[in-house]
């Protein structure tokens, strides 16, 4: 089985499709000058018209493709077929983009990583690992706009023209010096390589200026639509918190990407850059909304499946963190449970304790999950506790009759 | 020159030797143990070569080619290891097997394979039940689950932790005819797996 398979909605990154990405690379070399991001605001306008479609023969090539790409989205198993949650997240956007609400349709994917991204004919996927890492509205809010700064910018299309004329460039020079190179008897091997490289390196400059603008854009559009600016960069620094969390767990150094071969600024200079704009945005006096409550009551139909995606990846810092984040409005039955399986498939010495402390804080709450009487019942057998892991899955039986898992409860029940 | 083509060609020809590629498993006869684990294949199976992330004890067999169909053979991997190699660099990891394992946790090492080795998002097990293996008291359960491709898969799993061991067979292919098409000879093979002294 390959690791990674090539399909069509992967191959929307080469087609032009504008995305998130967390990503490591150059520290942008930003002016934080109050005049110089004043200038940078005014400077972002649309350059989509409501309504648009491709005039240019290739433009109209690449939405042909697009077209059918979100028609597979649209029918996949993976997407998320949540009306209400879809529903929430296209009229959020649809607040941010203003007048070119109509060209924009909003897809949750299943898929616990952080990502969002935004295709030039108005398609938007948002993973449900991106959604079950917001905090509030307002953090969402900011990636969505970061999104539609891409699309009103046409980063995506410029982006592919330049990448495939680069690739044009690449093929036309190395043509030309071999060419060249063979009738004056020199070998250009190394000049051609030298020339391919600098194409390269220009294309990742120009998509993290790209992703630069987006942000900025995003951020006007996030201030527009009355949310805290700051979303923007907290979003940033809890991305960075749970990377450096993911790598301690397992210790590691959070991954550092090539400074040059990014595709997007740092991370780390994304926050600071955003954190810069929001307080010149915020200076104001305006007041802002983060819209905590009706981000998760939006979610909250969905949090568990989302979680559990999450937990069964065994990374459990990164789990962790997450759970730690859900849970700053209070623990409840899920919470506890899911900690007990990040302990439980992290499986390090000590870690059976620690799994049997969650879930016997999780079955202190009404709202545990069967599961969690289920996994308490046998991490208390393993602990020599016959009678009482019996009775813990004699409870899950009684909370699930239905389990199919029903026959080997009662094998070990009969044991 | 001729000298130089026929060193060239005689490298190549080495090299192509070198080059990993499957072998016939032929049906009938009982199959090379992989690890202690023996079983005695129906119709022909392709051994695929060893991946980079191959474990000495788990071979990967197929008829139609891994995308279609395939089964991987698990022959008593030992407490503290894995069913995969370690990614030395990821903070996502499949779960080391334990001896102190309960089926439900060998459900949950297997899920985790296939969320993170094979890539699969909406992998949903069912019917965990107590059946035999290779003589010993054992368990099996199902599961589907999808790739980047959106191709619907089904999978079985039987398994057993013996002397503190792990054997398994977990088999998987398309939903739609070649589960079907497969799953007698991978039954058979289930039935008469047994574990070498």
């Amino acid at each position: 089985m390959t690791v990674s398979m090539l399909s069509r909605r992967a191959m929307l990154g080469g087609m032009g499709a504008g995305c998130l990405c967390c990503a490591g690379g150059v520290r942008a070399a930003t002016g934080f000058s109050a005049d110089a991001m004043a200038s940078e605001m005014q400077r972002l306008s649309p350059l989509v018209v409501p309504g648009f479609r491709p005039g240019d023969n290739d433009e109209r090539g690449l939405w042909q493709s697009l077209e059918k790409a979100e028609a597979d989205i649209a029918d996949s198993p993976l997407r998320v077929r949540d009306p209400a949650l879809e529903g929430y997240v296209q009229r959020l956007t649809e607040g941010l983009i203003g007048d070119n609400k109509q060209d924009i349709r909003c897809y949750i994917v299943r898929q616990p990583v952080m990502n969002a991204s935004m295709a030039p004919n108005g398609m938007m996927q948002v993973y449900s690992g991106a959604l079950l890492r917001f905090r509030d509205e307002a953090e969402l809010a900011a990636v969505l706009g970061h999104e539609c700064g891409h699309y009103l910018r046409r980063h995506q299309i410029s982006s592919w023209r330049q990448r495939r004329n680069a690739a044009a460039w690449t093929s036309f020079l190395t043509v030309g010096l071999t060419i060249a190179g063979g009738a004056a008897g020199i070998n250009n091997g190394s000049t051609i390589q030298s020339l391919n490289e600098s194409l390269a390196l220009s294309i990742f400059q120009y998509q993290r200026a790209q992703e630069s603008e987006a942000d900025t854009y995003g951020l006007k559009l996030l201030e527009a639509a009355g949310y805290q600016p700051e979303a923007a960069s907290q979003f940033w620094r809890g991305m960075i918190a749970e990377q450096s969390a993911g790598a301690r767990m397992r210790g590691q150094r959070k991954e550092r990407p090539s400074i040059l071969f990014a595709s997007h600024p740092s991370d780390e200079s994304r926050m600071f850059t955003l954190a810069a704009e929001a307080q010149f945005l915020a200076a104001s006096g305006k007041s802002y909304r983060d819209g905590r409550a009706a981000y998760h009551a939006a979610l909250s139909p969905l949090i568990s499946a989302f979680l559990d995606d999450q937990v069964k990846l065994n990374d459990p810092g990164a789990s962790l963190f997450i759970i730690d984040r859900l849970a700053t409005d209070g623990w409840n039955g899920l919470l506890h449970y899911q900690t007990g399986e990040v302990y439980r498939l992290r499986g390090e010495s000590g870690d059976g304790a620690l799994a049997l402390a969650a879930y016997r804080d999780a079955v202190g709450f009404a709202d545990a999950p069967a599961q969690a009487y289920r996994a308490f019942g046998y991490g208390l057998l393993k602990t020599g506790a016959g009678d009482d892991g019996k009775a813990q899955l004699r409870r899950y039986l009684a909370m699930a009759p239905q389990a199919d898992d029903r026959a080997m409860i009662e094998f070990t029940l009969n044991q | 020159m001729t000298k130089m083509r026929t060193l060239t060609l005689a490298g190549l020809v080495l090299l192509a030797g070198c080059a990993p590629s499957y072998s016939l498993v032929m049906p009938g006869t009982p199959a090379p143990a992989v690890g202690q684990l023996v079983v005695t294949p129906q119709t022909a199976w392709n051994r695929a070569p060893k991946g980079a992330n191959d474990v000495a004890l788990a071979q990967v067999w197929s008829r139609n080619g891994p995308n279609l169909d395939r089964i991987m053979l698990i022959g008593g991997v030992r407490g503290g290891e894995s069913i995969v190699k370690p990614q030395s660099k990821a903070a996502a990891q499949v779960p080391k097997f334990e001896a102190t394992m309960q089926p439900q946790d060998v459900l949950s090492l297997v899920e985790t394979y296939y969320r993170l080795a094979a890539g699969s998002i909406n992998f949903k097990a069912s019917g965990l039940r107590p059946e035999r293996f290779a003589g010993q008291p054992g368990f099996s359960f199902d599961y589907d689950y999808v790739l980047a491709d959106d191709v619907a898969r089904k999978g079985r799993a039987n398994g057993a932790v013996y002397d503190g061991k792990l054997y398994l067979i977990v088999f998987d292919a398309a939903a739609m005819h070649y589960f079907d098409a497969a799953a007698p000879d991978v039954a058979q093979m289930v039935s008469g797996a047994r574990i070498a002294g």
